[in-house]
């Protein structure tokens, strides 16, 4: 088989930091292989890419480099990026970054202009890579004003015109919504269908992806291989995934706790479906209590537009009772942002009624609300910018005119909390984004709000981190806060939040516990949401839907 | 966020010109608002711009930079009679200064001449695509890697303006009020915004060189361009002509027209 991609024993450390970021990884991707790097926080698996790509050593500096990498045999160091991207292409995080030109065309244009290919030959390569990736008809568009997920596609297509063999995808997914991320996938699948493509190499932290199209798996701990194999036999290691904060494929989990296997542990629905043995006895599993009756937030026919005349929310009716956990989903643009900031105080509605905790608030100011309501966002850098965590958590609280006895009370209360009390000195700068965003999240809760809305506040971190962090409200929410989290991964919804509620296009279109919205496969379908793989498979071997993997282990008996 | 691109199709006949050919113009706006000192003069380059504003359809977009120009004015107006001393006609004198006739009518041609040149720009802006204004830099002669990175500033600005109003969203959910308060209170609230947008900007934008270089890109090497700008005769004219005038400009101010004060600029 022809090798495409070869590392090997390859040392990086990068300037100014501590430690190595890989220690000696050796790793190869031949030619027709899906490969996927999988690992925790900090493990390497972004520079493993980059040293992949060529990008490493050749762009940046680094304090050590040793060992070497191959594209197609010839050695990546001292080449240009460009040169090395013909062959093999990496695909970065943030699309933002990664589209510089105006339209949609000129982007898909720049690699082909400065290959200084002919005019009428840069032309047929736009027109190939734009229908590849299904953005053909919009090659005039400004590449600002498409979806995530048309830009990222874009951001592909812009190096499918280079023609690579091999396509790099690092975490190419994890800021889009749903529908944007099936979209990202769909076109992988017909890339590598077509053979536009010979080789795929995959991070993503959705391991479920990895089965559905990984040949063989890489899990990288401490910048080391820790395991490397056939991706069954990888994906199926449930211990060692779970022990790391990861966050094996749900089947597998439960296929693994069960003792179910057939060669191996199923990691895919199918295969699990297969081989399920028979169920002996299901019991009912039971809702958490119900909140009580009063009414924490109450939205009554809130419209609202930003330009006046095109409508973001189209008449929604919306209420939260206190001491609810609520998910509130839909794809991008469907107004989950605008009603959550409605209910901040940020935007006010155009027409309708807003009530928080009874009271009358559709004209209150913001910080008048902000008493009340705690509004957390997706990005910690949005809002972190002080010189230590200390003032950082401290500033809402000077703001609100608190002695400093109290603020201090209060921060190192909440410090404690979140686990962030060695950090309280720290420059927020230097943190790691899991870090920032525990600074951002106790700035918030330092605040004492009775509501909290998260909104994505799980973007790009770890499923150990989501955990850690979902695990925190979670107890604030027993405590009794009220809790509105916006998001698109499901298992967060299916594992914390008791009530689920979709938008789509300015409305609420579900609206039920989350038992039941994910019930409605169809439905969550039509919107291009998938619940996770547990409900499926209770659904198709015990007949009822089952959340969690947990719950599925608790509730389900097998002959 | 198109808004925040101020290019405005049309079809009219500034839009119609070779970008190259506006490049002149803007570049004459500059020459004939500068070789003269007289408010007529220099409000006649104004009116000119201002028509050629008004003829290209393009007002509508500029409403955001009225203030910014109106200001722009006024500032000149009041600092200029303060600084640019000297003249005989004595019109009032305040707590022991003199404005003279000769300082107020060089504030005016000031004020104009400000206004002329920055309308000229932004007339350029918004009726030229970006990327077309990028490809003329390139053939006038500037190296393609300053001309991309021009193109590229507008490519961002509407990301970072995306980036500052949920920053400004985020900040006032926890109490920054940047409207209350005395003058240090206001400036640590700024900070606020500020602090954030620029970090968000160098932690998002840090990657863009590994994203440029990875789609082949050599600073100094040639490339193609998939674009085209042809200079037709029409362009050719109008060149001629705004240089022509260009030219007579400066051999009417060489003969003493359209100054109030000759010996400065």
């Amino acid at each position: 088989m022809v090798k495409a991609v070869e590392v090997r024993d390859v040392w990086v450390k990068y300037r100014g930091s501590n430690d190595y970021a890989l220690k000696g990884v050796s790793a190869e991707v031949s030619e027709g292989e899906v490969v996927a790097i999988i690992g925790p926080t900090g493990a390497g698996k972004t520079t493993l890419c980059k040293v992949m790509a060529g990008l490493i050593p050749n762009m940046g500096v680094y304090d050590d480099f040793r060992g070497e990498a191959r594209v197609y045999g010839e050695v990546t160091t001292s080449k240009r990026v460009g040169e090395i991207s013909k062959s093999c292409a990496m695909v970065m995080q943030d699309y933002e970054v990664q589209l510089f030109r105006t339209t949609v065309e000129l982007e898909v244009a720049f690699g082909p202009e400065n290959l200084q290919l002919e005019r009428e030959e840069i032309r047929r390569r736009v027109k190939w890579a734009l229908d590849l990736v299904g953005l053909t008809g919009l090659e005039k568009r400004y590449s600002f004003a498409l979806s995530g997920g048309q830009k990222q596609r874009l951001a592909i297509a812009s190096l499918l015109s280079l023609q690579p063999s091999v396509l790099i995808l690092d975490e190419a997914t994890s800021d889009l919504d749903p529908r944007g991320k099936r979209e990202v996938y769909d076109v992988m699948r017909r890339l590598l269908d077509e053979e536009v493509i010979k080789s795929l190499v995959l991070v993503d932290h959705r391991l479920e992806k990895v089965a559905e199209f990984a040949d063989r798996v890489i899990l990288l701990v401490d910048g080391k291989v820790a395991a490397e194999g056939d991706a069954k036999e990888v994906l199926g290691m449930v211990e060692e995934l779970r022990s790391l904060g990861l966050k094996p494929p749900e089947v597998a989990e439960i296929c693994w706790d069960m003792r179910v296997r057939s060669n191996s542990v199923p990691v895919l629905l199918d295969e699990a479906l297969r081989v399920f043995p028979r169920v002996k006895r299901v019991r009912t599993p039971e809702e958490r209590p119900a909140p009580g009756d009063g009414l924490a937030v109450e939205l009554e026919d809130v419209w609202f537009a930003y330009d006046g005349q095109n409508w973001v929310l189209k008449g929604v009716d919306f209420r939260v009772h206190q001491g609810e956990m609520l998910a509130l989903i839909g794809q991008n643009g469907s107004g989950k942002t605008t009603l959550a900031q409605v209910i901040m105080g940020i935007l006010r509605p155009k027409r309708g009624r807003v009530r928080i905790f009874g009271r009358d608030a559709t004209a209150e100011d913001v910080s008048e609300r902000a008493k009340d309501v705690g509004y957390i966002f997706q990005n910690p850098d949005y809002q972190i910018f002080s010189q230590t965590v200390y003032e950082e958590l401290a500033y809402g609280l000077r703001a609100r005119g608190l002695s400093e006895a109290e603020v201090d009370r209060r921060v190192r209360e909440v410090a404690e909390m979140m686990g962030i009390t060695r950090l309280l000195n720290e420059d927020p700068f230097f943190l790691q984004k899991g870090e920032r965003q525990r600074v951002a999240v106790a700035s918030i809760l330092a605040l004492n709000p009775r509501v909290v809305i998260l909104d994505e506040p799980t973007t790009g971190l770890s499923p150990g981190e989501t955990r850690a962090l979902m695990n925190t409200v979670l107890n604030l929410n027993r405590a009794g806060t009220t809790v509105i989290t916006i998001t698109h991964e499901m298992w967060v919804v299916a594992e914390y939040c008791t009530r689920t509620v979709m938008m789509a296009d300015g409305r609420i279109v579900l609206d039920a516990p989350t038992r039941v919205a994910f019930s409605n496969a169809e439905l969550l379908a039509q919107h291009d949401i998938f619940p996770p793989e547990t409900c499926e498979l209770s659904r198709r071997v015990a007949g009822v839907t089952l959340l969690t993997p947990r719950e599925f282990l608790e509730h389900v008996e097998v002959g | 966020m198109t808004k925040y691109i101020l290019y405005v199709e049309g079809r009219s006949f500034f839009h119609s010109l070779d970008p190259r050919a506006k490049i002149a113009f803007v570049v004459c706006v500059f020459v004939w608002s500068s070789v003269f000192n007289h408010p007529l003069y220099t409000g006649t380059v104004l009116a000119a711009v201002l028509a050629m504003v008004l003829a290209s359809g393009v007002a509508s977009r500029l409403k955001m930079f009225w203030f910014g120009l109106v200001s722009l004015a006024v500032m000149s107006l009041v600092l200029w009679p303060l600084f640019r001393r000297g003249g005989e006609t004595v019109l009032i004198q305040l707590a022991g200064v003199t404005f003279t006739q000769e300082s107020v009518m060089y504030a005016l041609a000031v004020a104009f001449r400000l206004v002329a040149m920055v309308l000229s720009g932004l007339l350029l802006l918004t009726t030229s695509r970006i990327e077309d204004l990028e490809l003329a830099l390139t053939k006038l002669g500037m190296p393609y890697s300053m001309a991309f990175g021009v193109s590229a500033v507008f490519r961002f600005i509407p990301a970072m303006v995306g980036d500052g109003l949920t920053i400004l969203a985020a900040q006032r959910a926890r109490g920054v009020n940047l409207v209350k308060g005395n003058v240090f209170s206001r400036m640590r609230n700024s900070a606020a915004v500020i602090v954030p947008l620029f970090i968000t900007t160098m932690r998002r934008f840090g990657e863009l060189p590994l994203a440029i270089e990875s789609r082949g890109f050599v600073p100094t090497a040639k490339r193609s361009y998939l674009l085209d700008l042809r200079f037709r005769a029409r362009d050719a004219a109008f060149t001629a002509t705004v240089l022509f005038l260009a030219a007579f400009s400066v051999y009417l101010r060489l003969n003493g027209y359209g100054v109030v004060f000759p010996h400065v600029i």
